[in-house]
C-alpha cells in the first residue's frame, strides 16, 4: 500500500537571506519528501509578492540531504541527553579552570530574534561572557556604531516607501540589483512610474546596479567620508542647510563643519582625493543640494571599511544638516545584508551591545538589565568582537566556543588564521542543519539545529518590520530550535527558572518586556520599545502580521519613522554630527599594488551552504573569479577565462580571470562565496587582511592590497560526475552541483595525477593523444557516469551541454568532443527563475528585439525577480553596438 | 569507324566500357571478349553472394541487354578466352581460334588468386574466392557444414570465413601477421576486429604460415601451419593475394614486370595497346582495389575520347570498406608510431571498445598524414580532404577527430 501522505498546506513565512525580509508563501506539496512550492507574499508590505532569484529557489535547497540529524559526540552519533551533558561538563570545566572570558559563542544574523534572545541572556547573565558576537559584525557593525553615535540608538529612520517616494536615491557600496534585488526592483518601478527621480550609484565597480543609474561615481576605495565630507561642505556654502531644524535638533555641527573643512577643502581636492571626475562630482552635489527628497542607502561597501563607522556618519550628516530624516522619502537608509542581523541588534546580540538597546556604558542599564534576568553571573564590560575573538582563540585564550548557524571558516577576514585558532581551541561546539560544513569539520560536539524551513520564530527586517518565520515542515530527525538548545544549556548549568520556556512565545513576550522595562526618558529611554507586544497571546503571537516598531500600546504600530521632530535617544534628545579630522588611508607598495574588493554575486548567498543546493543558481556564476580591469590584465599578461594567483599578506587564492572594465584599473573583485566545501583555491576569507574599524570593529573586506599574476598550471580538467566526490588536493578546484551531476574545474601546478584514481568501473571511451590531450568517459549501460578531460590548456567545452548528457539519456562516443558540434553554446544562464541562456537573449536580439518588455515577452527572461533586467539591459547595449559595428 | 576490342569483363572493364560509351560519338566499334560465362559483375558483391544474402543475379553489373543498347559485342564464356595478340596484324585470338581485329586494344585480363606452391596445392576442396563459379564450388561444399580454413586474413578472407561460417562451417582464419587487415588496421583495431569476429565464432591462427595441405583420396583433409599444428579442413580457401593474369601480354612480348607496364595514360609500349585494372603496374604499384582501377578506367576513356586528360598517377589511396558489417576506413600513415614529437607531430586516438569505435589521426608536421576510422567512418571524406590538401591543422587539432561539424567556421578558415 502507498503511504506516501500528501498533505497541501499553505503557510506564510519570510524568506532566509539577504536583509529585505521578503514575506513568502509556501505551499507544501508532500511534507514527508520535503516538497514545497515557493511564491511571494502578496501581502507581505516589504515585497508585494516579488522575490528575487535566490528566493524563488527556497523550495530547491530544503532537501534533507547532508542535514545534520542526530547529535554528536566527538565523531559519534549521540542522544540529546548525552550531547548537551557533554556541552554542559566541558563548558563548566572551562569556566572553573580558565574564568568565563575564556568562552565564547559566535552566532549569525540568520538566527531568529527569539533564538539570539536566549543566547545573549545565557552569555552575559548566566555564563558570565561578554564574548557573544555574530557574524553581523562582518556586516552591519559600522551601522550599528554610527546610528549610535548620531542618533544615541541604533535605529533605521525610515522605511521601504522612502525609497519610492524619494525623487533622489543615493547608493553608496550596494549592488542593490544583485544583493537586494526586491528593494531594487521596488526603486526601479517607481523610478518608471516618476521619470525625474533620479538614482545615483556611488561604488568603485562598475555593477549589475549601475546599469540603470542617472549617474555613477567610481570612488577611490577608502574615501567615502571625504566625498560626504565634500557634501556636507558644499551644502554649506550653497545655502542647503535647514539652520532652523538644525539648531533645533542636533548638535557638534560647527566642530563637524570645520573638520569637513580640512577633509575636503575645495570640489577640486575632493575630486583628486575620490578619483572622480569633476563634472560628475558637481552634479551629484548639486542635485543633492536641490533634491529635497532624498534617500541615502548603503550596504557593505560602506561598513566593511577601515573607517565604516565614521563613512555612515558621513552620510548621516548631510542628511542631519538638511533635516531630511524621518520624513516620507527622506532619509540615511541601511540596506542590511541578512535576514535577522536586524533582530539581532535589538536582543543586543553582540559583544559590544547589552541587550535590548541598552549599553554598557551606562551602569544603570547594566544593573537594570541584571535585575530583569534575575542573572547570577550578570557581565559589566564589552567582551571581544569577531576578529579579536577569533585572535584571542588563536592566542589560546578562548578555550571553549559554540558556532550557530555560520561559518566563519570561510566567510571571516584572514580566514587561514580562523582555521588555525579553532583547530587550536580545545572545545569546538557547532549548531548547524547541515552535517558537513567548512566549520563543522572542527567541531568536538555538532548539535543539529533546525534549518529555515523547521524554524519557527521572527525576524526584523532593514525596514525594522518584524515578521513571522514559519516552520514548512515539522523538525527532521533529532533537529531541534536553537533557542531550545540553548535554554536546555542554561537549564542543565542550573538555571532552570531563568530558563524554562516552554514555547517561542514565551521567548518573544520575555524579549518584550525587556524592551520595555524601566523604558522611558526618565529611567533608560529607548526607541526600540515592544510594550505593545507583552501580551500577546500564544494564538496572537501564532498570527501575527509583520509590523514596523516601535510598537507600544497596542498590536497595531503607532509611525513608520524616526526623528522627523528630533526626540533622538541621546540624553540631549539632538543627534550628533560626526566627521573625522582625518582619514586613514590605504598605502599600497610595489609588492602588494592592487586592492582587492570582495562581495556578493547574483545567484549566491554566504558561503553557499544553502543556495549551491538549488542547481538553477549555480548557472549564473558556476566558478569562483576575479573580476580585472582590462589594463591590469595586460599589465600582469592576464588572459580572459584562465586562472590567475592572488596573493596577500595573510594569503593565496586562485580563481578564473574574468577583465572587465567595470572595475577600475588598479582593483580586483573577487566573490565572498566559495568554501572547501565547494573549491581549493578560490576562497576570497584567506587573503582578506585583519584591518579593522577601530570604532566597530568590523573588518574592513573590500580593500585589501594584493597583487596578482598568471597562474601556471601543469594541467586543467574537468570531472563531471553523476555522484559527488571528495575534493581532491589540487591547486584549484570548483564544484558546481547540477542537474544530474557534479562538475569539477580542476588545475594543479605539477603533473600528479590525483583524479584518475576516481574513475569507477564501467565502459571506457577514451581520447588520447601524445601531445598530452586526455579525455575519459566511463558508461555504464550507455548512460553516461563519470566524465574527465584533461588538457595542458584551458579546455574550451560547452559545460552545459555536458552536463545534459548526464540527465538519463545514451551517450555515444562523440560525448568526449565536449560539444555539440554543430550548435554554439548556450552561454550562462541569465535568468535563473526560467532558465533563460545566453544565446537564446542574444539570438533575439539579433532579431530585433529591441527591449526588455519584449524579450520578457517572448522568453519569460526577467519577469519574475527582474534581477537580470540589468544584465538583459546590457545585452541589448552591446548587441546593438555590435550589429551597429557589423553595418 | 576505328575496332576496338576489349579483353576482359570485370569492374575496371564495365566502368570504362561505361564512361566510354555515356558519349554516344565516342566513334568506336567495340567488341568485348571476357573468359567468364556472364557479364561483367561486381566481384565485391560475392561476398553477401557467399552468405546468401543476395541472389546471383544481384551482382550483374550491367544485363547482356545493356551492351546490345549501347552497341557493344560482347562474347561471353571459355571459348572466347583471349590466348594471343598479334600485333602486327592488329588480331586477337580467342580460344575457340575466332579472330578479332582491333585498331585499338585494350588488355583487362585482372587478376587470380595466388595460391602458394606447396605440397597439397592441387586438392580438391583447395581455391580461390573470385569468381561467380568460386562461390558455387564453395557453396556446395558448404551445404554438407564441416570445417573450412581460410589462408589470408586480409578483407576477402574475412568476408569469405564469416559467409561460410553463416552458411553453417566452422570457420578458422590463418594470418601471417598478428594483426588482421594489416593492410588497413593497426593494432588496437585489429584487436576489436579479431574481438567481434571471434564473438560471431570465427577461429583464429594469427602469425601463422601455412606449410603443406593434407589430402584423403586427392580430397583437401587438413592445413599444416609452420607450428606443425594440423587443422581439419574439409574446404581451403586462399585469400592471401592476387596475381596479375599477363601469360597474354608476356607472350606477345609486351614488357611487363609484376603486371603489364602502362604509362599514365595506360598505354603500353605498343601505342596500339592499353591495359586496364588489375593487371597493370604503373610507376612501380599494382592495384587490387576499386578505386584506382576506376580512375584508370575514367583516363583510359577520355585517351580514347581524346579528350584533354590528366594523367594516371597513382595516388595513396584511401581504403573505404565494410568487413562483416563493421565499416573501416584508412588512408596514408595510420599505424604512426613516430619516436619524436616535437610538439608539431602528435597522434590522437580515440576509442570506445564496447561499442567498437577506434579512430585515429597521425599528424606530421602540423599536416593530417593518416587516418584510421574503425566501426564509425562518419567524416571520412573530410579527413581526406584535410589529407590530400596538406593544409596546416594545428588549429583544429584537438577536435578534429569528432568530425568537421566540431570545427568552428573561424577556425576552420584558420586552419
Amino acid at each position: 500500500m502507498n503511504t506516501i501522505s500528501v498533505e497541501k498546506s499553505c503557510i506564510k513565512t519570510t524568506c532566509a537571506y539577504c536583509g529585505v525580509g521578503c514575506g513568502v508563501q509556501a505551499q507544501v506539496e508532500d511534507v514527508d519528501n520535503h516538497i514545497v512550492k515557493i511564491v511571494g507574499d502578496t501581502s507581505h508590505p516589504a515585497n508585494f509578492g516579488r522575490l528575487c532569484s535566490k528566493g524563488s529557489a527556497l523550495g530547491d535547497t530544503v532537501d534533507l540531504g547532508d542535514r545534520l540529524l542526530t547529535p554528536r559526540v566527538d565523531g559519534r552519533e549521540a542522544n540529546w541527553d548525552y550531547a548537551l551533558d557533554s556541552v554542559v561538563s566541558r563548558l563548566r570545566a572551562i569556566i572553573d579552570q580558565h574564568g568565563p572570558e575564556s568562552v565564547a559563542l559566535y552566532g549569525s544574523g540568520q538566527l531568529l530574534t527569539e533564538d539570539y534572545y536566549v543566547a545573549n541572556k545565557l552569555m552575559k547573565g548566566f555564563v558570565g561572557s561578554s564574548n557573544i558576537d555574530t557574524n553581523s559584525r562582518l556586516c552591519m557593525a559600522s551601522t550599528v556604531a554610527g546610528h549610535k553615535r548620531a542618533f544615541g540608538e541604533d535605529i533605521v529612520p525610515g522605511c521601504y516607501e522612502d525609497l519610492e517616494q524619494a525623487e533622489l536615491i543615493v547608493l553608496v557600496g550596494s549592488n542593490t540589483a544583485w544583493c537586494h534585488p526586491v528593494i531594487y526592483q521596488r526603486l526601479q518601478a517607481s523610478r518608471e512610474e516618476s521619470s525625474a527621480k533620479k538614482l545615483i550609484v556611488i561604488d568603485p565597480r562598475k555593477t549589475a546596479t549601475c546599469e540603470g543609474a542617472d549617474l555613477h561615481l567610481p570612488l577611490k576605495p577608502g574615501t567615502d567620508t571625504v566625498l560626504f565630507a565634500g557634501l556636507l561642505v558644499w551644502l554649506a556654502d550653497n545655502g542647503g542647510i535647514d539652520n532652523h531644524w538644525l539648531q533645533a535638533h542636533t548638535e557638534n555641527f560647527e566642530q563637524s563643519l570645520d573638520n569637513a573643512r580640512e577633509l575636503a577643502s575645495s570640489l577640486d581636492s575632493v575630486a583628486e582625493t575620490c578619483g572622480l571626475n569633476l563634472e560628475d562630482l558637481r552634479t551629484f552635489y548639486s542635485w543633492f543640494l536641490k533634491t529635497e527628497k532624498t534617500v541615502t542607502a548603503w550596504s557593505q561597501g560602506a561598513n566593511q571599511g577601515f573607517d565604516g563607522t565614521d563613512r555612515v556618519n558621513a552620510m548621516i550628516n548631510v542628511h542631519l544638516a538638511t533635516g531630511r530624516i524621518g520624513k516620507p522619502g527622506c532619509g540615511p537608509f541601511s540596506l542590511t545584508g541578512q535576514p535577522n542581523a536586524m533582530g539581532g541588534r535589538e536582543v543586543g546580540g553582540l559583544a559590544n551591545q547589552l541587550a535590548a538597546h541598552m549599553d554598557f556604558s551606562n551602569p544603570d542599564d547594566i544593573d537594570r538589565v541584571q535585575r530583569f534576568w534575575d542573572a547570577p553571573n550578570m557581565v559589566g564590560q564589552p567582551g571581544l568582537t569577531a576578529v579579536d575573538m577569533f585572535e584571542a582563540m588563536e592566542r589560546g585564550e578562548i578555550r571553549f566556543v559554540w558556532i550557530m548557524g555560520t561559518n566563519p571558516a570561510v566567510s571571516m577576514p584572514d580566514a587561514g588564521k580562523v582555521r588555525a585558532a579553532l583547530e587550536k581551541c580545545e572545545h569546538v561546539v557547532v549548531s548547524d542543519c547541515l552535517q558537513n560544513t567548512d566549520t563543522s569539520a572542527y567541531a568536538d560536539i555538532l548539535l543539529p539545529a533546525a534549518p529555515w524551513s523547521e524554524k519557527d520564530g521572527t525576524v526584523t527586517n532593514s525596514e525594522r518590520r518584524i515578521s513571522r518565520q514559519r516552520a514548512l515542515f515539522p523538525l527532521a530527525g533529532e533537529s531541534k530550535p536553537d533557542w531550545w538548545i540553548l535554554s536546555q544549556v542554561g537549564k542543565r548549568l542550573g538555571f532552570d527558572q531563568a530558563f524554562d520556556y516552554d514555547c517561542n512565545a514565551d521567548v518573544f513576550r520575555e524579549h518584550a518586556r525587556l524592551s520595555a522595562f524601566e523604558n522611558s526618558r526618565e529611567q533608560s529611554f529607548r526607541a526600540f520599545n515592544l510594550s505593545g507586544l507583552v501580551p500577546v497571546t500564544n494564538e496572537q503571537y501564532e498570527s501575527f502580521a509583520p509590523q514596523i516598531w516601535p510598537i507600544l500600546d497596542s498590536l497595531e504600530s503607532d509611525e513608520q519613522r524616526f526623528f522627523a521632530q528630533g526626540n533622538f535617544s541621546t540624553p540631549s534628545g539632538k543627534a550628533k554630527f560626526i566627521v573625522p579630522d582625518k582619514v586613514a588611508g590605504i598605502t599600497l607598495d610595489s609588492e602588494f599594488p592592487l586592492l582587492l574588493n570582495t562581495g556578493r554575486i547574483r545567484d549566491q548567498w554566504h558561503t553557499m551552504t544553502r543556495t549551491a543546493r538549488a542547481v538553477r543558481l549555480n548557472r549564473h556564476i558556476s566558478e569562483p573569479f576575479v573580476q580585472v580591469n582590462p589594463i591590469d590584465a595586460d599589465d600582469f599578461k592576464l588572459l580572459d577565462g584562465e586562472l590567475v594567483e592572488v596573493l596577500s599578506s595573510n594569503g593565496r587564492a586562485i580563481a578564473r580571470v574574468q577583465v572587465d572594465s567595470g572595475i577600475v584599473a588598479g582593483q580586483l573583485f573577487m566573490p565572498m562565496h566559495w568554501t572547501r566545501e565547494f573549491s581549493r583555491g578560490g576562497l576570497v576569507g584567506p587573503l582578506v587582511h585583519n584591518r579593522t574599524d577601530p570604532v566597530s570593529r568590523q573588518p574592513d573586506s573590500k580593500a585589501t592590497p594584493v597583487r596578482v599574476s598568471p597562474y601556471k598550471a601543469s594541467w586543467y580538467g574537468v570531472l563531471i560526475s553523476r555522484r559527488p566526490f571528495e575534493l581532491p588536493e589540487v591547486d584549484y578546484c570548483a564544484a558546481v552541483r547540477s542537474e544530474g551531476c557534479w562538475r569539477y574545474e580542476l588545475s594543479h601546478g605539477d603533473g600528479q595525477d590525483v583524479v584518475h584514481q576516481l574513475l569507477p568501473e564501467g565502459d571506457v571511451i577514451s581520447l588520447m593523444s601524445r601531445a598530452g590531450m586526455q579525455r575519459q568517459a566511463v558508461v555504464v549501460d550507455g548512460c553516461i557516469e563519470v566524465l574527465l578531460l584533461f588538457s595542458d590548456k584551458p579546455l574550451d567545452i560547452d559545460r552545459q551541454w555536458l552536463e545534459q548528457q548526464f540527465q538519463g539519456v545514451k551517450v555515444g562516443w562523440k560525448v568526449l568532443a565536449g560539444s555539440a558540434g554543430s550548435g554554439k553554446s548556450q552561454g550562462p544562464v541569465v535568468c535563473a527563475c526560467f532558465g533563460v541562456s545566453e544565446a537564446a537573449i542574444c539570438k533575439g536580439i539579433e532579431q530585433g528585439w529591441d527591449s526588455v518588455e519584449t524579450i520578457g515577452q517572448k522568453l519569460n527572461a526577467g519577469t519574475n525577480c527582474g534581477s537580470c533586467i540589468p544584465e538583459l539591459k546590457r545585452y541589448l547595449l552591446e548587441c546593438k553596438n555590435k550589429l551597429e559595428l557589423a553595418v | 569507324m576505328k575496332k576496338l576490342l576489349v579483353v576482359g569483363n570485370g569492374m575496371a572493364s564495365v566502368r570504362f566500357l561505361e564512361l566510354l560509351t555515356d558519349n554516344p560519338e565516342h566513334g568506336y566499334h567495340i567488341t568485348v571478349l571476357s573468359a567468364e560465362p556472364v557479364p561483367g559483375y561486381n566481384r565485391i558483391m560475392l561476398s553477401p553472394l557467399l552468405a546468401g544474402d543476395l541472389e546471383a543475379g544481384g551482382v550483374l553489373l550491367r544485363p547482356a541487354s545493356w551492351y546490345r543498347e549501347r552497341g557493344i559485342q560482347l562474347h561471353c564464356g571459355s571459348d572466347y578466352k583471349a590466348v594471343e595478340i598479334d600485333r602486327a596484324q592488329h588480331l586477337v585470338r580467342a580460344e575457340n581460334d575466332g579472330l578479332f581485329a582491333y585498331d585499338k586494344l585494350i588488355l583487362a585480363t585482372g587478376s587470380r588468386p595466388f595460391i602458394p606452391n606447396i605440397p597439397g596445392s592441387d586438392l580438391t576442396g583447395v581455391m580461390g574466392f573470385r569468381t561467380l563459379d568460386d562461390v558455387e564450388a564453395m557453396l556446395s561444399v558448404a551445404k554438407a557444414g564441416g570445417r573450412v580454413v581460410v589462408v589470408g586474413g586480409g578483407l576477402l578472407g574475412l568476408e569469405a570465413a564469416c559467409a561460410l561460417q553463416s552458411q553453417g562451417m566452422q570457420a578458422t582464419v590463418v594470418h601471417s601477421r598478428s594483426v588482421l587487415m594489416n593492410r588497413q588496421l593497426d593494432l588496437d583495431s585489429g584487436d576489436l576486429l579479431l574481438k567481434s569476429l571471434s564473438a560471431k565464432g570465427l577461429q583464429f591462427e594469427l602469425a601463422s604460415r601455412t606449410v603443406a595441405l593434407h589430402g584423403e583420396q586427392g580430397i583437401v583433409s587438413g592445413v599444416e601451419l609452420s607450428s606443425g599444428k594440423v587443422l581439419p579442413a574439409d574446404l581451403v580457401v586462399f585469400t592471401a593475394g592476387i596475381q596479375a593474369n599477363i601469360q597474354l601480354m608476356q607472350s606477345a612480348g609486351l614488357p611487363c614486370d609484376k603486371a603489364l607496364l602502362v604509362d599514365g595514360f595506360l598505354q603500353t609500349e605498343d601505342s596500339a595497346i592499353f591495359g586496364l585494372g588489375e593487371c597493370v603496374q604503373a610507376e612501380g604499384q599494382t592495384f587490387g582495389l576499386v578505386e584506382p582501377v576506376y580512375k584508370q578506367a575514367k583516363v583510359l576513356a577520355d585517351v580514347l575520347l581524346e579528350k584533354d586528360v590528366s594523367k594516371f598517377v597513382p595516388a595513396e589511396t584511401a581504403t573505404r570498406l565494410k568487413v562483416t558489417g563493421i565499416d573501416l576506413f584508412s588512408l596514408g600513415d595510420y599505424v604512426g608510431d613516430s619516436p619524436s614529437l616535437e610538439g608539431i607531430n602528435d597522434e590522437l586516438v580515440l576509442s570506445m571498445s564496447s561499442r567498437g569505435i577506434y579512430r585515429k589521426l597521425v599528424v606530421r608536421n602540423n599536416r593530417l598524414k593518416g587516418v584510421l576510422l574503425y566501426g564509425d567512418v562518419s567524416d571520412a571524406a573530410w579527413y581526406q580532404h584535410l589529407f590530400e590538401s596538406g593544409q596546416d591543422i594545428s588549429g583544429i587539432r584537438d577536435l578534429m577527430i569528432f568530425g568537421q561539424a566540431y570545427i568552428s567556421q573561424d577556425a576552420a578558415e584558420a586552419a
